[in-house]
């Protein structure tokens, strides 16, 4: 696994911190991040890929410095949104899976290849050419983890993915993430979908209360939350 | 403002219909310079008889696309009521001969650009324009990013239709029916807050060379 470093990461907006003195190696194939609303979980992932720098410390993926190399990190890390309707960039199903592979020097037939699998694979083929705003919001996120895939990452960072999801497409989109052969770092509410997850880190007020295997890190997030 | 309103507009604005018909196949270089030569020679003429030859030619290029009616029927609505208007409009101001020319050439404009849109995948669209718009590299500007900016316009539109739509029904559920402000202002900062979090859905997926610092500046990448 590539990992991600954060090392003493603190993040202010104005006179609020929003992170302080975060330290963590995240090493392992599954981690989930879980925090109240408003503590700092989801500005700490948007660090992964360089969506939000910190104003103190460093932040490394795969060993390289996000600030510096954000390029290279950003091939390496994909990055699913809470909602997946600001993710889709274009019109239709297809065009926003062949989006993924533009600039990849691909020949047409190798993307259309690609895509038509993508569309097979995620349950999307009879879709491929409607509107993306037809579609529902599982299938709607069920494209953006498509699209995310196309690229090859190898860390899938996952901000609160079913937060607009009914119960059967939290189970669906949960199912797909267990199954991703990459590194996972999911934040989430849905704490059914950290089972068998390998560490759970929990966030409150911006800094981290507990880092630990699921079970113990959930029961003081529980606790945490009263 | 009602779904069904709404989504029959949204199907006027780029969306594209798969299909096999001699529009489909034709490129998308040579619908797009037919779509010049046909309005600039409607917009030419001063005679009610060759404006409505031109409506009846539109309608036979767009009915000859192959594309289901009741795929049509919706946007066609929307686009006769808007004639409608139009043309009541002009009678008033400038007569009825006037009038059947000007209807008869918004019509038939809107008609062709719609069955250019439905036949055209964006992605042939977008390599179209990089094309044409490879000369403004010369002035430092990326062709790349004008298409791009294009797509996601015809992206974001039902996203801020959506917008307006949720600003209508909470204006509505707070007995603020005639308030002007209810709808504009939580349209308006949804879709900042959709431009912002589209911005950061394009840097997250490999696209500008842009990062977002804390502090909601930009800064040039650093990366390379």
């Amino acid at each position: 696994m590539p990992g991600v470093r954060f090392e003493q990461v603190g993040l202010t907006y104005e006179e609020r911190t929003v992170l302080a003195d975060v330290t963590l190696d995240l090493t392992e194939r599954r981690i989930g991040i879980v925090g109240a609303n408003g503590s700092g979980k989801s500005s700490l992932v948007r660090m992964v890929n360089g969506l939000v720098r910190p104003t103190s410390g460093r932040v490394e993926v795969g060993g390289l410095d996000v600030d510096r190399h954000s390029r290279q990190v950003r091939r390496a890390v994909g990055f699913l949104f809470p909602d997946a309707d600001h993710q889709i960039v274009m019109p239709t199903v297809r065009e926003d899976l062949e989006f993924s592979l533009r600039g990849s020097g691909l020949p047409a037939a190798e993307v259309r290849s690609r895509v038509d699998g993508a569309l097979t694979a995620y349950e999307l083929a009879e879709h491929a050419d409607h509107p993306c705003y037809l579609l529902s919001g599982g299938q709607k996120q069920l494209l953006a983890l498509a699209a995310v895939l196309l690229t090859g990452p190898d860390i899938i960072v996952a901000d609160e993915p079913t937060t607009l999801l009914d119960l059967r497409n939290v189970r669906s989109i949960a199912a797909r993430l267990a199954g991703l052969p990459q590194q996972l770092i999911l934040v989430t509410h849905h704490l059914e979908m950290l089972t068998g997850f390998d560490r759970v880190v929990v966030i409150e007020q911006g800094r981290v209360v507990a880092d630990d295997a699921p079970a113990p890190a959930m029961e003081r997030y529980v606790r945490l939350m009263g | 403002m009602s779904g069904s309103w709404a989504n029959s507009a949204l199907r006027l604005v780029g969306v594209h219909r798969p299909g096999r018909s001699w529009l489909h196949r034709l490129p998308a270089g040579a619908k797009v310079a037919g779509l010049v030569v046909a309005v600039a020679a409607l917009l030419r003429t001063d005679s009610g008889y060759a404006a409505v030859a031109g409506l009846v030619l539109a309608l036979a290029v767009l009915a000859s696309a192959g594309v289901p009616c009741r795929w049509l029927a919706g946007p066609a609505r929307a686009v006769g009521m808007m004639l409608l208007v139009v043309g009541a409009f002009q009678v008033w101001v400038l007569g009825w001969s006037a009038a059947l020319v000007g209807v008869c050439q918004i019509g038939a404009c809107l008609v062709l650009a719609w069955a250019v849109s439905l036949t055209t995948p964006v992605g042939q669209m977008l390599d179209l324009l990089r094309r044409l718009l490879a000369p403004i590299r010369l002035v430092g500007a990326d062709p790349e990013r004008v298409a791009l900016t294009l797509a996601m316009a015809i992206r974001s539109v039902p996203l801020v239709v959506a917008a307006a739509e949720q600003a209508d029904q909470a204006r509505l559920a707070r007995g603020q029916r005639r308030s002007v402000t209810a709808l504009v202002v939580p349209t308006v900062v949804r879709s900042v807050r959709i431009a912002d979090a589209l911005g950061d859905a394009l840097v997250a997926r490999g696209v500008g060379e842009e990062s977002v610092v804390a502090d909601g500046k930009r800064v040039e990448d650093a990366g390379g």
